[in-house]
């Protein structure tokens, strides 16, 4: 009789889990499409064993209850991976609107560049003549107006990057607030004896939108759940909000300070703000010196050669280019300092009609600046920069973005394997991704070699 | 590094071109492939991807060796739109190789998280009896 209601007990435990299994089953098929929905998991456990002589007699299956189960590992990475999307396309956004100044329009630094050495070296045809010598400063206009557009538009975009760092910690309080009371409104749930399932979601949906917006760390504790940057910086505790405060820094740049004052916008890496303040305090200011750098010292080469001749007057020749004494801001006022087009110091010698000196200042488009490199080249790398950010961020934003679909994808497969076949799982995919690491690295080498080859369009070889 | 025969330069430059173009292909459906986490998929993707950067790597060993008396380098060829198209193609495969390593670095890192979860619950983890046996922790790459 006791074996009889050992199985009978046995079995109806059984089949209190099945059953547990089918509402939750039936609850996830209900809300599949709820953003934001946890998936509900029935846990089962061994039930403990009965010790019979020092036999173990084993006694099926308990439902130990259900559990509002995200994995956490998957659960943290898609957090994770989320906030380096973000980040990536906060970058990408911006450095597409840069990249249109360095466009080939006709009207870009490069193009004016090279026609300003192209009206000079027309007047080589003809030193004396007015019409030449005024295509020359007229060339040398738009050139200087290249300069400073070009330098205009990249402060533009760091000005909006700026306002943008505003609205996304008014945006990143407001979420934490509704965390916070949500926190708080699960944790009275719960002390009701009540699941909490449809505040948790709500929970879940707005951490995610945090994580677009900022690198953040959950951590779950007896009083709900602990937000904080990735810094640590405390975000959200229990039922308590932490805001951020924002206040103006060097060069009207917004600082982004935690709730106690400390500044700690250095510290912020991901998300659409860590995104934001990248490019505007790395990305951009490394543009924009590279850009004055070269302002001046094209100005300063062109100032010296022209003044290595004389002009139509007799007259040592006078600056071409009006630039700052220092390097920064040079891009945003370069000017054309020179009036009159006699002024252009063609000759060598004295002589008038003579073109000697132009020789001098055609040299300046191939001379080496001491940043290292011709104007032309400097200008060349420049544009190669800036589409080389573009191209890493909308790498970035793809690699990232099919990383999180695979996530995703994971996250909502249930998994019948035994633990020891997704380890073996697991292996065949590290393997896979180290041999697939080479591949990336062999096919980098490939085009190192292809460019030190010479290849460029139309010559490939 | 293995001699191949001696052909005409555009000969070789298209076979260039032709293995630029595969191995993007392949790179393409590796990508999928993994997205999808279809790991037999990827590894069939994976072994071509390493034979055609093997033959890459060959032609690129030969055109780069300016000393080599097959070939008068740097000007080996004289089709100009064939030169352009292997332009094009190579850009297009650093574009895509560029993608290829951040998804690359990201799945990887999630992945060494997951089997250092799976490598702490295995000893943990008991097997399950009865009906929902099959209900255990999800670690899947």
């Amino acid at each position: 009789m006791s074996s009889l209601n050992t199985s009978l007990s046995i079995a109806m435990q059984a089949l209190m889990a099945e059953q547990g299994a089918i509402e939750a089953t039936s609850n996830n098929i209900a809300n599949a499409n709820t953003p934001g929905y946890s998936r509900v998991v029935p846990i089962f456990e061994e039930a403990e064993p009965t010790d019979v002589n020092g036999i173990s007699i084993g006694n099926g299956v308990v439902l130990a209850g259900y559990q509002s189960v995200r994995d956490q590992v998957l659960a943290t990475r898609i957090d994770q991976v989320t906030q380096q999307n973000s980040g990536a396309q906060a970058q990408l956004n911006s450095l597409q609107q840069v990249q249109t100044y360095f466009d080939s329009t006709g009207t870009d630094i490069g193009s004016e560049m090279s026609a300003f050495f192209s009206s000079i070296s027309e007047l080589e045809t003809n030193p004396s003549s007015s019409s030449l010598r005024q295509s020359v400063l007229s060339a040398a206009q738009n050139l200087a107006t290249a300069f400073r557009t070009t330098s205009s538009g990249i402060t533009q975009v760091q000005t909006g990057l700026n306002q943008q760092v505003t609205s996304d910690v008014a945006q990143i309080n407001q979420l934490t607030a509704q965390i916070a009371q949500l926190n708080s409104q699960l944790a009275q749930a719960k002390a009701g004896g009540q699941d909490g399932g449809t505040v948790q979601d709500q929970m879940n949906e707005d951490l995610s939108q945090l994580s677009t917006l900022t690198d953040v760390s959950v951590t779950q504790t007896e009083s709900g759940i602990t937000v904080t940057t990735g810094n640590g910086t405390a975000l959200v505790s229990g039922s308590q909000s932490f805001n951020l405060q924002t206040s103006a820094g060097p060069g009207g740049m917004t600082q982004v300070l935690d709730s106690e004052g400390n500044n700690i916008t250095a510290t912020i890496q991901n998300g659409d703000l860590g995104g934001t303040l990248q490019v505007r305090d790395g990305t951009l200011p490394g543009l924009l010196n590279q850009l004055d750098t070269l302002a001046n010292q094209f100005a300063t080469a062109m100032n010296s050669a022209n003044a290595s001749g004389t002009d139509l007057d007799g007259n040592t020749g006078g600056a071409i280019f009006s630039v700052p004494s220092t390097v920064a801001g040079s891009a945003a006022d370069i000017t054309v300092a020179m009036t009159d087009p006699s002024q252009i110091a063609a000759s060598s010698d004295g002589t008038t009609g003579s073109g000697g000196n132009l020789t001098n200042l055609l040299a300046v488009q191939n001379a080496q600046l001491p940043m290292g490199s011709s104007p032309t080249d400097a200008y060349s790398s420049l544009v190669f920069n800036v589409g080389e950010v573009t191209s890493n961020a909308q790498a970035e934003v793809s690699g990232t973005g099919s990383a999180l679909t695979q996530l995703q994808d994971q996250q909502s497969a249930i998994s019948g394997v035994s633990i020891d076949e997704e380890s073996a799982n697991l292996l065949q995919y590290q393997q896979a991704y180290e041999a697939a690491a080479k591949v990336v690295s062999t096919i980098d080498e490939l085009g190192a070699v292809a460019l030190n080859m010479g290849t460029g369009e139309g010559s490939y070889y | 590094m293995t001699l191949l025969p001696s052909f005409d330069r555009d000969a070789l430059a298209a076979r260039y071109l032709s293995l630029l173009e595969s191995l993007t292909l392949e790179i393409n459906a590796g990508l999928s492939a993994l997205v999808k986490r279809s790991i037999h998929e990827f590894r069939s993707h994976l072994a071509q991807q390493e034979q055609l950067c093997f033959e890459l790597r060959e032609i690129t060993m030969i055109l780069a060796d300016r000393t080599s008396p097959s070939f008068s380098l740097p000007h080996l060829g004289g089709d100009s739109e064939l030169s352009s198209r292997i332009f094009r193609a190579t850009q297009e495969l650093q574009t895509l190789n560029r993608t290829y390593g951040s998804f690359l670095r990201h799945s990887a890192q999630s992945g060494a998280l997951l089997a250092a979860v799976c490598r702490s619950f295995q000893d943990r983890l008991r097997p399950v009896s009865g009906a929902m046996g099959q209900s255990t922790l999800s670690c899947e790459g």
